[in-house]
């Protein structure tokens, strides 16, 4: 693999078309896990792992799944992952399979990895896929906890379980601060992303003017040596 | 010569065949290896409480043979708060109980709930809880190691109906729903420790226990409900003996019974009788039954008191010796302001009457108790009523205002409603005024 193309992977996942924050896909447990920034941890390393070798098999089968039967097979496959780390959680790791509850066996039907299946490893390499599958499962783990991290600190004043102070705003722990944090999260991730982007386009546009101009310029003066020669 | 020809393979069944092969193999393959992690990742239920008493006791090792002996659960697995599936024995006298309480979000929790003495005191409490299975609660990370030390710990079982065990006092914002659940297993534990694994005796089973034991199984079913709060009732003594408790007992499809209990431990004497009699019926029934000590003295004490405690003085009425109850005259008993139920009297002359009073709101009625002593009207309690939806705007002014309504109001002429009403309940208030005159005018009868 290209390092440009791994790049755009990379960026991609995290940020371009970030799950969470650009495509707004997996919000059931962005909103209902992320009291707990531990949680969101679990719940991110989780859904990476299933992310990232679903694409691996999905990529490596492509060829072979008839188009008729690709969707029950990609759910067989999520479905095998998702239970392969459920039974990891529960014999290694039962306070956070506990603490994910429900939310760990639903990751089945979480749209990032079903679209992430059928939109890109469905269609990609082996490596590429799975190089997708660990940005789009970064992206979601930074940013479900970055949202854990505000509601954990305003609403329980704690961080990662660790008490900080007595202060605490009740309404970050419930409902409606999940979707406010959730909201404010996703204007400040697209305010700061096409404040970015239009400063790469304008940057890019000064670029191709610039290019633009000598290329314009080259031929003035071959066509001047070339009369001066004749 | 004749060529035999293949016939060729239809192309949509081999792409079906195709289609389904690879699905079902796609299948056994994800079976193949689910199964073969199942067998290597596999929790027993064994290992699954050995991990949480290693949670509640830092130094549980597992295995450990104080934790081995189960109990069978049995007769008092349900009660009102929640189901008991399983009892363990655990370290120093405390028991292990799996309780099931429902109320949750998607259904019930199933909770471990150490209950015993802790060290140095005599005290049982709950020592520890912790969610084993937390079924569809999908908001259960809300609550953390920090709730499930602080909250319900140390705090005595018997107190399971106050305030520390309150959910308004244990819950989390926004997972009330699983805070009740998690309530309501804990305090199903607290209830089977009392009641079941007799973990601390209170009234009610002391009680209980006695009554069993003096009448047999066949009263085991009984709920006794304690009426007294355990003080001394000098008034009803008999000799050196006073009566120490008074409970009534309830059993789907038998009589009600009361059982008064006489005297402390060993010079316990118990004296059952059918509840809910007149006092006629009583005073020619036999009693149910009696401990062997029981005086003939206390028993004909029981049967004077019986009738006056369970339908007046249960609602407060001041405490003067009942001797009997009077036929009612229809004629006078009975008119447009109402109805007069029972006279009880006593030998001081003094006479408790139990009245309706018509015109309620809704056309409803209330019924009170009247205490007339010396010609004058010495105190009013309610009794119960009929469609009167703000009564209890009454009852919140009972000890500032309505208690002291009509009291030494003579009773020689009928009483105006005046100001004694509540504002925004006057058709109650009206009703009282009429159960009142009633009563009064039944009280001029009597004593012409």
């Amino acid at each position: 693999m290209k390092l440009n193309r791994f790049k755009e992977i990379a960026l991609d996942g995290t940020v371009r078309q970030n799950p969470t924050f650009r495509l707004v896909l997996g919000t059931c447990p962005t909103l209902a896990l992320t009291t707990a920034a531990i949680s969101c941890l679990g719940m991110g390393a989780a859904v990476t792992f299933v992310l990232v070798f679903s694409n691996i098999i999905i990529s490596l089968l492509r060829n072979i799944i008839p188009d008729k039967v690709r969707i029950p097979c990609f759910i067989v496959i999520i479905a095998t992952f998702v239970t392969l780390v459920r039974m990891f959680l529960v014999a290694f790791l039962p306070d956070l399979n506990d603490s994910l509850g429900m939310f760990l066996p639903l990751i089945v039907v979480n749209c990032i990895i079903l679209g992430r299946a059928e939109s890109f490893a469905s269609h990609n390499p082996v490596l590429d896929s799975a190089c997708d599958g660990l940005f789009m499962g970064l992206g979601f783990t930074v940013a479900i906890t970055l949202m854990g991290i505000v509601r954990e600190v305003l609403g329980k004043g704690q961080l990662f379980g660790v008490e900080l102070w007595d202060f605490k705003i009740g309404f970050f722990e419930n409902s409606a601060g999940a979707f406010l944090t959730f909201g404010l999260f996703i204007a400040i991730f697209n305010l700061c992303y096409n404040a970015v982007e239009r400063k790469l386009r304008h940057k890019a546009a000064h670029k191709t003017a610039a290019i633009a101009e000598n290329t314009t310029e080259i031929p003035t003066t071959e066509t001047a040596s070339q009369s001066k020669e004749a | 010569m004749s060529e035999k020809t293949k016939k060729p393979a239809n192309p949509a069944v081999v792409q079906t065949v195709k289609t389904i092969a690879v699905l079902v193999v796609i299948c056994l393959v994800c079976v193949a290896l689910l199964a073969l992690c199942n067998d290597l990742l596999y929790v027993s239920e064994e290992e699954q409480f050995n991990r949480a008493m290693d949670k509640i006791y830092k130094d549980y090792g597992g295995g450990d043979e104080e934790f081995n002996s189960t109990f069978t659960v049995g007769e008092g697995a349900e009660n009102e708060f929640g189901k008991i599936s399983e009892v363990y024995k655990a370290k120093g006298d405390a028991y292990v109980i799996v309780a099931e309480g429902g109320g949750g979000y998607k259904g019930s929790v199933s909770v471990y709930v150490v209950v015993g003495k802790t060290d140095g005191s005599d005290n049982v409490v709950v020592i520890a809880w912790l969610v084993k299975d937390s079924g569809g609660e999908t908001l259960m990370s809300n609550i953390t190691d920090k709730q499930r030390n602080s909250w319900y710990v140390g705090k005595s079982i018997t107190d399971y109906a106050s305030a520390d065990f309150d959910v308004s006092n244990n819950k989390v914002a926004g997972t009330t729903l699983t805070s009740t659940a998690i309530n309501n297993a804990v305090k199903a534990a607290c209830v089977y420790g009392i009641n079941v694994l007799k973990l601390v005796s209170t009234p009610e089973s002391e009680a209980r226990d006695a009554v069993v034991a003096l009448l047999g199984k066949d009263y085991e079913g009984y709920e006794f409900k304690s009426v007294s709060d355990g003080t001394q009732f000098d008034e009803y003594k008999v000799g050196d003996s006073t009566l120490s408790f008074y409970f009534e007992g309830t059993k789907d499809g038998a009589d009600p019974i009361a059982a008064y209990v006489y005297g402390q431990d060993e010079n316990r004497q118990i004296v059952v009788v059918k509840n809910g009699l007149t006092h006629a019926e009583l005073l020619a029934a036999d009693v149910v039954a009696k401990s062997d000590n029981a005086t003939d003295e206390i028993v004909n004490k029981v049967k004077s008191l019986s009738y006056f405690e369970y339908t007046v003085h249960t609602y407060g009425a001041p405490e003067f010796t009942f001797d009997g109850k009077a036929e009612i005259d229809p004629a006078v008993g009975t008119g447009d302001k109402g109805t007069v139920d029972a006279v009880y009297t006593s030998a001081d002359g003094t006479l408790v009457i139990t009245a309706t009073g018509n015109g309620g709101y809704s056309g409803g009625t209330v019924t009170i108790n009247v205490v007339i002593s010396n010609g004058t009207i010495a105190g009013w309690y309610i009794v119960s009523n009929d469609k009167q939806s703000f009564l209890p705007n009454i009852e919140a002014v009972w000890d500032t205002q309505a208690k002291d309504w009509y009291v030494d109001s003579p009773i020689d002429k009928d009483i105006a409603l005046g100001n004694n009403k509540v504002a925004g309940t006057s058709m109650s208030s009206t009703a009282i005024n009429n159960a009142v005159n009633m009563a009064c005018a039944y009280a001029r009868s009597l004593a012409q």
